[in-house]
C-alpha cells in the first residue's frame, strides 16, 4: 500500500439539501430535513427524510421530476431505480467540484463503486405485473431498475467507466464498505480515482418493513423522531437520496491541479459475530473497528478532533456505540454527534454520506453538533456530545457505521494541509 | 379484423403513455377503439421515438417502410424489447421476445404486428 488517497469532489441529494452549501448550512444551523410523508401516513410511521425538489414516488418513471438545475435527460432516468436518479444529481456536483474529464472517466484508470439496497418499490410494482401476467409478460427493465447493484449497471454505463465495478451491500455499513474498498483500489495501484456513489429509495416499500423489528421512531416531531444519543429517543427515521466522492492519489490529483478537500487516512471494519440484528451490547465490534482504522491511519486517539457516530436514534445502537466510544476515548472524548438527527438514517446511503459530512467539516472547518439533545442517558453522559455547532476545524477525524450483522466500519479522514 | 384488447380504460391507457408524443397516445386511443392496423401504425412514429435511446436522433414523422430499425432509426434491442413489452401489455397483442428476432425494418414490424393481429 503506498499511495497517498485524497478527496476532491462531493455531490449531495439528500433530506438536508442537493447542495454542498445547503448541506453545510443544516450542519451549520442544525436544521433537520425531516418531513412528514406526501401523501400523509396512515400507519404509525410519520416523518421521513426526502431529498428536496424530487418526486420518484411513481412506478412510472415517466412522471418522475427533479430540481431544474440538474442536467438529467428523461429518456437515461427511464430505466433506472428511483434512487438512480438522486444519485445522478450528487454524480453531477461531484465529477463537477473534482473537474473529471470525459476522457478520465473512461481512461481505465477511474471507478465506480456505489452502495445501494435497490428498489423495493419497482422490484414490487414489476414483481405485481409479472404475476397477473401469468408469469409470462416481464418488463425488460425490471431487473435493471430494482435490484441491488442496478446502481453500477447504470453509472458505469452512463460515465463510460472502463476501470474497477462494484455495488456493496451490507446493509447500513454499503456506503462505508465502498468507501474503504475505493481506497484500496488506489492504494493498491489499481486506479488512480475511484468515483463512490451511495444511494437508498425512500418510500414505504423501502422504510416501512423496519417497523417490523421495532426500528423505526412513531413520533411525529422531528425533534423528538430522530434524537441520537436521547434518553428518549424511539428509532430512527428513514431517509432517501444520494451522496458521491471523487476519490484519487495525491499523485493523480497534483497533477491534474485538482483542489483537495480532505485526506483519507486509513479504514477498518470487523464484524460483532454476535446477533443478525443487534449490535453487540458493549459495542465490541464498533470498537474494534476504531481501533484497526486509527493503525491503519498512522494516528492516535489524542488526533482525533471529531467523531461522527453512526448512532441512529434506535436505543441499542446508540449505546453500544457510547459504550464503544468511551472504551476507545475515555475521558479524553473528542466532539462526537449523529448527524442522523438532521438527515435521517439513509441505510445503504449513512455511510458515505456522513463521510462526506466529514469532509465539508475538516474543509470548511466546522463539527457539527448534535441536534436534538434535550437528556443523556447513563452510556451517553460519558460522550462529548456539543449542542451546537462548533466553529473550529478538526484536523483528524472518525466516520463510524454499523449495519446488520453486526457489520462495522470506521473511517479516518483529515484536513488537505494537516 | 380486431384485437383480443386488454380492459383498460382510457385513463389507463393515457397514464401508461405518460411521456410519449400526444399524437402517439392518441392513436393509441383510437387503434384501442377501433383495432385497425393502419391506426396501429399510426402509433409506431412515436413509440419508436420515446424508446429510443437518449442521445438519438428524433425519428422522421413518415416511417418508409424499407427504414432499417437499429441502423437508420438507433433502435436497440432493448427498446424494441421494450416496445414490445408494451404492445403487449396496452393492447392484448401477445409478443415474446424472440418472435421479434426476424424484425429489421420499418416494413417487417408492419407485417409482424398483421400477423399478430390476424392470429
Amino acid at each position: 500500500l503506498s499511495s497517498r488517497v485524497v478527496i476532491t469532489g462531493l455531490g449531495f441529494a439528500t433530506s438536508i439539501g442537493c447542495s454542498r452549501a445547503a448541506v453545510s448550512q443544516s450542519l451549520r444551523t442544525l436544521q433537520h430535513g425531516l418531513s412528514a410523508w406526501q401523501p400523509a401516513a396512515e400507519g404509525p410511521v410519520q416523518l421521513g427524510g426526502f431529498p428536496r425538489g424530487f418526486d420518484v414516488s411513481s412506478s412510472n418513471p415517466a412522471a418522475w421530476s427533479w430540481p431544474e438545475e440538474f442536467a438529467l435527460e428523461a429518456g437515461t432516468c427511464r430505466s433506472m431505480p428511483p434512487q438512480g436518479v438522486y444519485a445522478l444529481a450528487a454524480l453531477e456536483q461531484a465529477l463537477q467540484e473534482a473537474r473529471l474529464s470525459d476522457a478520465e472517466l473512461s481512461d481505465g484508470l477511474t471507478g465506480l463503486f456505489s452502495a445501494s439496497a435497490g428498489s423495493p418499490r419497482m422490484l414490487h410494482h414489476h414483481m405485481g405485473k409479472l404475476e397477473a401476467s401469468g408469469w409470462r409478460r416481464a418488463h425488460p427493465h425490471g431487473v435493471i431498475s430494482s435490484v441491488a447493484g442496478s446502481l453500477n449497471f447504470h453509472l458505469t454505463a452512463i460515465l463510460g467507466i472502463r476501470g474497477a465495478s462494484c455495488g456493496f451491500v451490507s446493509a447500513c455499513s454499503s456506503g462505508s464498505h465502498a468507501l474503504g474498498y475505493a481506497m484500496d483500489e488506489i492504494r493498491l495501484g489499481r486506479q488512480r480515482r475511484m468515483i463512490v456513489v451511495a444511494a437508498e429509495d425512500m418510500n414505504a416499500e423501502m422504510a416501512l418493513p423496519f417497523l417490523g423489528m421495532g426500528a423505526l421512531s412513531g413520533q411525529s416531531d422531528p425533534r423528538l423522531a430522530s434524537r441520537p444519543f436521547d434518553r428518549g429517543r424511539d428509532g430512527f427515521v428513514a431517509s432517501g437520496g444520494a451522496a458521491a466522492l471523487v476519490l484519487e492519489s495525491a499523485e493523480s490529483a497534483a497533477e491534474r491541479g485538482g483542489r483537495v478537500l480532505a485526506r483519507m487516512l486509513g479504514w477498518g471494519q470487523s464484524c460483532d459475530g454476535h446477533h443478525v440484528m443487534m449490535p453487540h451490547p458493549e459495542g465490541c465490534g464498533v470498537r474494534e473497528a476504531m481501533r484497526l482504522a486509527l493503525r491503519d491511519a498512522g494516528v492516535n486517539v489524542g488526533e482525533i478532533g471529531y467523531v461522527n457516530a453512526h448512532a441512529p436514534s434506535t436505543p441499542a445502537g446508540d449505546r453500544a456505540e457510547a459504550r464503544a466510544l468511551h472504551e476507545v476515548f475515555g475521558d479524553q472524548a473528542p466532539p462526537v454527534s449523529s448527524t442522523k438527527a438532521l438527515t435521517g438514517h439513509g441505510l445503504s446511503l449513512a455511510g458515505a454520506l456522513e463521510a462526506a459530512i466529514c469532509v465539508l467539516a475538516v474543509d470548511e472547518g466546522f463539527i457539527p453538533g448534535q441536534a436534538h439533545l434535550a437528556e443523556t442517558d447513563e452510556d451517553s453522559a460519558r460522550l462529548n456530545l456539543p449542542r451546537e455547532t462548533l466553529p473550529r476545524q478538526p484536523r483528524v477525524v472518525l466516520n463510524n457505521n454499523s449495519g446488520f450483522g453486526g457489520s462495522n466500519v470506521v473511517h479516518v479522514l483529515a484536513s488537505a494541509e494537516s | 379484423m380486431s384485437a383480443t384488447f386488454t380492459t383498460k380504460t382510457t385513463a389507463q391507457i393515457e397514464d401508461d403513455l405518460l411521456g410519449y408524443p400526444p399524437s402517439c397516445v392518441a392513436a393509441a386511443l383510437r387503434f384501442h377503439e377501433d383495432g385497425q392496423p393502419e391506426t396501429l401504425f399510426e402509433v409506431l412514429p412515436g413509440m419508436i421515438e420515446f424508446h429510443l435511446p437518449s442521445g438519438t436522433a428524433k425519428p422522421p414523422a413518415v416511417l418508409q417502410d424499407e427504414l432499417r430499425l437499429g441502423p437508420d432509426l438507433g433502435l436497440d434491442s432493448l427498446a424494441l424489447t421494450e416496445m414490445a413489452f408494451v404492445m403487449d401489455d396496452l393492447f392484448g397483442i401477445p409478443i415474446e421476445t424472440r418472435e421479434m428476432a426476424g424484425v429489421q425494418t420499418v416494413g417487417d414490424l408492419k407485417a409482424f404486428l398483421i400477423r399478430k393481429l390476424q392470429a
